[in-house]
């Protein structure tokens, strides 16, 4: 047997363990990874609707009443079918005005009345405590169950020992996983995900208690069915309590709860990330409540069979486990239990906690100045509130826990919350609803719920006289409690419907009616009605003056905010608020601009306290004054004199024109960026400048920082720009010190896509540490440089406002100038390119200038010789072994001038055209030893020492004298620039002959390799070494007209390897293409 | 052609909320059947019908689910 205490132990680790689930997800989603925020966590969360009466009183309703439990499925099932249009609207309402729970959605839609919104949050407390009291009241009896107690026999009693430490665990877990922090907007990942976790353990504790019992104790469910019919357990499908009313009550009953529950509102509506989840939700619940139930009759008849008493058939789901020893299954069984109650608990009591701080707390600190310390502790408000909720209930369930059924409190609750649907529903789509009109609604359905519900449970408790019941007050008949009017054939639960619906919506009708809005009103309502219609514009950017400094107001909204949260965030929010309205701290407000700006810190702030204490505080900071107030009035009227057409016509062309000036006004202002772009990058052609110019363009018009990474430069490059100078010099010392930029995935991405890439994060995630701290962003848009069909680059826009990234415009206008800039980037690199060639050629002269005089000048000593020899007619005396000797030096310069004109002459043939080939079958290795052989002298000159690896056969069809020329000019370069060492090897490799020369010199630096196979460059100095630079240019061209190739291994200071590769035999392709060619010569 | 636009025309009227309530009308009538019909269903036989209700009526969902996924914009506006 399991004690208390180890039960108690076991869901405290449980529990634990849920709250560190919580934590971390809402981690991740800080650093922009989504855990909850896809379509089957919300389906999953939306389970809190299967409380504790889903999983255990469901089982004690079917023993009872057969079939009628379905009706509390039903209704949901039903309206799923118009999700699309009720849940989406409210979802979207809540994206709109940041809605923050089911009160602050009634108070939104009636004139943000605190009074409405206070009296829906009393409502909601008195109906739920006791729903909240009935799930504590389950857990107890479960853990008694599990710790081998009969809970008939030890509940109440155990409670006493069991109910403090869960009562504890459930304000602490409510805190953790619910009220952590306050938030700008009330979504909580964390809650989601944990819902749709404990969503998941119920479902599968459910499902495997029903088959261990159909399957297990019995033969299926036939078995069941069969043995229960002969018995007579259940008379007719409805047994003894039930009726068609009662399961029809019932599905119209929850399908408004499910809507109008504050847990349900909380997932279904306020944790939604995403409309089109709906789309998934609409056919997954279902499928879900449809699983969750499957096994409810089998296990209720299961019981009744094996003997069990059906006053405790609520237990039966663990107790028929337990009974039959089963002990992990009921553990299991307990723990989907346990989270059944507790993650209603937990979002019931968040909700509640918030209306309470948000709706009756803050409005009491406007009312009593020393309570005004409190808004600056709202979190604590609302743990406290938290606290006093669960412990309320706690102490209900002590009180009456005893005296009634699981199912009896669920339904009172249930019932309760049909006197919201006319208020709420109705004011989703009837223009004519008014705030007297809820207000009215509200009263009369709570007072006939009372009246219906409450009452004949206080007769059958004995606190009020049994005749109340049976006669009526002061004995009308037609006023009793459970046959109002003489509907005595109704059931209590199906009559009390009917009259809370009737009465709540005569009343809310007939209020609206005698009670209209205002017309200003009527036009907001009409705005949240309209909701699912296309987005007008908030304001045109039509030129007004200016009516007041920005910077006064910003002043009095970190004033405003300052009350709620800390000095800083206020002083972000109030930034992201005047943002929002296009205006800068030290700029002037148009009257538009100024209207749009309370509008938008009402908003913002009722993200966090609600609407209705938002709109107070907005009124109370007086952020708009009367003389202001009047010049926006007129600002209007100005607007709508001009226009002399009927109300629905100037509305739509209000919204026309205004778009439309919208709209040109964005794309002059566009045009005027991109002209400017164009004018300052055409500007120069020097690199650096460019790429300054680049990234100080988009910032601040797009950006509040920009990268431009640069790849097809000699060396990655990049430039940094940020609004703020500081911060700049801070950002590009960070972006050195980490050298080489490991380019983020967005670069990456952008780079092989070739499109934008968006990403959101308020975390370095990827980026030097350094850069985030000096220029702190939200997000930020990676575009691609394409120039020619390349990718030269990106450039990264960084945003602190990340919705930015979502007007199409900005991101359009980021990709006109990612072009334009990539085509400057390709002018400079050209221009780059072209500033080589000429210094090259400027080089090249010089050195063809002396390579040509270097033979004359001894050319023309030698002639002058001769010349004055035959002048001074001693020319016939002159020795013949002299004679011969000059002639043969003048003969040698000759050569020396010829060759260099055919050095010359061969590189720009081969320039203007490829070389002509004649081929023929040749033996490379036979054709290289004999290239050696000729320059012996030369090399021993050189002082080099010549090994050659020389394959024999390495036979092939090239031209010889071409293939000659490769070999001379590696050879002569080897001698030329690393005189030492030098092993020349041939071998064949399949089809590929390979010539390999290798020298130990000083090798050639990485930047040089590429460019030493351009012609007239070379790696080494033109002063060092002679020669025009042609040799490795040549070697190239004939390697390609072979159909080969010359790679070069080099590494500073080890020397260097040359490896040409020639296909033994041509290609005919490439043969025939080769017009040179001599196919078979 | 004619199957196209006969895809969608059937489109429409799944994403059509009086079509839904026409489902929702016809669901209603079907679960209550079992409870209004002489003689009574047996267990299993009520069993089977209210949950095999159920499922098509998932179904149904499903698929009205999957085409207010594909329609235009426009025609996922509440008329």
């Amino acid at each position: 047997m399991t004690s208390a205490s180890v039960v108690i132990a076991v869901v405290s680790a449980y529990v634990g363990l849920l709250c560190l689930v919580a934590i971390w997800v809402e981690r991740q989603e800080r650093r922009g990874r989504r855990v909850a925020g896809n379509a089957f966590a919300y389906t999953l969360s939306m389970a809190a609707y299967a409380t504790t009466w889903t999983y255990y009183g469901n089982v004690g309703f079917a023993a009872s009443t057969g079939f009628s439990f379905l009706g509390v499925y039903l209704g949901p099932t039903l309206l799923a079918l118009f999700w699309w249009q009720v849940l989406r609207k409210m979802v979207r309402i809540k994206n709109t005005h940041r809605v923050t729970s089911l009160v602050d959605l009634l108070s939104l839609r009636y004139r943000r009345s605190q009074s409405v919104a206070m009296l829906g949050t009393v409502a909601l407390l008195l109906v739920l405590i006791p729903y909240i009291s009935m799930q504590l009241k389950t857990m107890i009896a479960t853990v008694s169950l599990l710790a081998g107690y009969d809970p008939s026999r030890a509940y109440p009693a155990i409670g006493r020992d069991v109910g403090p430490p869960l009562v504890l665990l459930m304000i602490l877990s409510t805190i953790v996983i619910g009220i952590r922090r306050l938030k700008p907007t009330e979504r909580h990942p964390g809650m989601v995900v944990v819902l749709a976790a404990e969503g998941v353990l119920k479902l599968v504790g459910i499902l495997a208690a029903g088959a261990f019992v159909t399957y297990g104790l019995f033969r299926g469910f036939g078995d069941v069915f069969h043995r229960a019919g002969r018995a007579g357990l259940l008379p007719g499908l409805l047994g003894r309590d039930g009726s068609l009313t009662t399961i029809l009550s019932m599905a119209a009953e929850s399908m408004l709860g499910f809507l109008l529950l504050p847990h349900m509102f909380q997932v279904a509506v306020v944790e939604n990330s995403d409309e089109r989840h709906i789309r998934t939700a609409m056919w997954a619940f279902p499928s879900y409540m449809l699983a969750i139930t499957l096994f409810v009759l089998p296990i209720a008849l299961g019981g009744l069979l094996l003997g069990y008493p059906a006053s405790s058939a609520d237990s039966f789901v663990l107790s028929l486990p337990y009974g039959a020893r089963a002990r992990g299954l009921s553990w299991l069984v307990f723990l989907g239990g346990f989270s059944s109650g507790g993650g209603m608990v937990v979002v019931e009591t968040m909700t509640l906690a918030t209306m309470v701080s948000n709706h009756l707390l803050l409005p009491a600190t406007a009312l009593w100045r020393p309570l005004a310390r409190l808004r600056r502790h709202l979190l604590v408000a609302r743990w406290c509130a938290a606290a006093t909720i669960i412990i309320t209930a706690f102490a209900y369930e002590r009180a009456f826990g005893s005296q009634y059924r699981l199912v009896s409190i669920g339904i009172v609750s249930y019932t309760a919350m049909l006197m919201f649907a006319p208020a709420i529903l109705g004011g989703l789509y009837w223009r004519g609803a008014s705030t007297a009109g809820s207000v009215t609604g509200l009263c009369a359905g709570f007072a006939t719920w009372a009246y219906t519900m409450i009452v004949p449970e206080f007769i059958r408790a004995g606190w009020l006289p049994r005749r109340l019941l049976t006669d009526g007050p002061a004995g009308l008949s037609a006023l009793r409690p459970e046959a109002l009017f003489g509907l005595s054939w109704l059931h209590p639960i199906p009559h009390a419907v009917f009259w809370i619906l009737v009465s709540s919506l005569l009343a809310f009708v007939f209020g609206s009616l005698l009670f209209p809005e205002a017309t200003e009103e009527v036009a907001r309502a009409e705005r949240i009605i309209q909701v699912l219609e296309p987005q007008r514009p908030r304001h045109a950017q039509v030129p007004q003056r200016a009516l007041a400094e920005a910077a006064e107001k910003r002043a009095r909204v970190v004033r405003l905010f300052s009350q709620y949260f800390g000095e800083p965030a206020a002083e972000r929010i109030a930034d992201s608020c005047l943002a929002k309205v296009r205006a800068g701290a030290s700029d002037w407000l148009s009257p538009l601009q100024l209207a749009t700006l309370e509008a938008e810190v009402e908003t913002t702030l009722a993200a966090s306290v609600g609407a209705a204490e938002a709109h107070a505080a907005v009124q109370r900071l007086v952020l708009v004054t009367a003389t202001e107030a009047r010049a926006i009035s007129s600002a209007y009227a100005r607007i709508l004199a001009a226009l002399k057409v009927p109300p629905t016509e100037l509305r739509r062309r209000i919204d026309y024109y205004r778009e439309r000036e919208r709209l040109l006004a964005r794309e002059a202002a566009a045009q005027r960026f991109l002209a400017g772009v164009s004018g300052r990058l055409a500007g120069s052609l020097d690199m650096e400048t460019t790429g300054r110019a680049i990234v100080h363009l988009a910032v601040p018009r797009l950006a509040d920082s920009a990268l431009l990474w640069l790849l097809h430069t000699e060396a990655p490059r990049l430039w940094f720009a940020h609004a703020d100078s500081s911060r700049e010099r801070s950002a590009i010392a960070a972006l050195t010190s980490s050298l080489p930029l490991v380019p983020h995935a967005c670069l990456s991405r952008a780079m092989e896509s070739r499109r934008p890439v968006i990403h959101s994060s308020e975390a370095p995630d990827g980026w030097p540490a350094g850069l985030f701290e000096a220029a702190p962003f939200s997000g930020h848009a990676t575009f691609p440089l394409l120039a020619g069909g390349q990718v030269l680059g990106t450039l990264t826009l960084f945003l602190s406002d990340r919705s930015r990234f979502r007007v199409s415009d900005d991101l359009a206008l980021g990709e006109e100038l990612a072009y334009r800039s990539a085509l400057a980037v390709e002018n400079a690199a050209l221009f780059r390119k072209a500033e080589n060639a000429v210094r090259a050629r400027d080089e090249f002269l010089a050195v063809a200038s002396h390579e040509l005089k270097t033979p004359l000048t001894p050319l023309q000593l030698n002639l002058q010789s001769l010349q004055r020899l035959a002048a001074g007619r001693r020319l016939s005396k002159l020795p013949e072994e002299q004679l011969e000797e000059i002639l043969r030096r003048i003969v040698r310069q000759v050569r020396r001038l010829a060759g260099l004109v055919d050095e010359l002459l061969d590189a720009s043939l081969i320039t203007v055209r490829r070389p002509r080939l004649n081929l023929e079958s040749m033996d490379l290795g036979a054709t290289v030893r004999d290239v050696i052989d000729r320059h012996q002298s030369e090399l021993a000159q050189a002082g080099c020492t010549l090994s050659a690896a020389i394959a024999t056969g390495v036979v092939g069809r090239w031209d010889r004298f071409r293939t000659e020329q490769v070999v001379t000019n590696l050879l002569t370069n080897a001698m030329k620039y690393a005189p030492g060492p030098i092993e020349v090897s041939v071998a064949a490799e399949g089809e590929i002959a390979r010539l390999t020369i290798r020298d130990r010199g000083p090798g050639i630096a990485d930047a040089d390799q590429r460019r030493i196979f351009l012609p007239f460059e070379r790696a080494a100095s033109y002063l060092r070494t002679s020669g025009f630079g042609l040799g490795l240019y040549v070697v190239r061209q004939i390697a390609d007209a072979h159909g080969g190739d010359v790679r070069l291994q080099s590494v500073p200071g080890q020397g260097s390897t040359f490896i040409v590769e020639l296909p033994r035999n041509l290609p005919a392709e490439r043969s025939a293409a080769r017009p040179g060619a001599c196919p078979g010569s | 052609v004619e199957l196209s636009s006969a895809k969608r025309g059937r489109g429409r009227v799944l994403g059509n909320p009086v079509f839904a309530a026409a489902l929702a009308l016809l669901t209603a009538m079907l679960f209550c059947w079992p409870f209004v019909r002489m003689p009574p269903l047996s267990l299993g036989h009520a069993y089977l019908h209210l949950f095999g209700s159920w499922a098509m009526l998932i179904l149904a969902l499903w698929r009205i689910a999957r085409q207010l996924g594909r329609l235009p914009r426009a025609d996922r506006r509440p008329r």
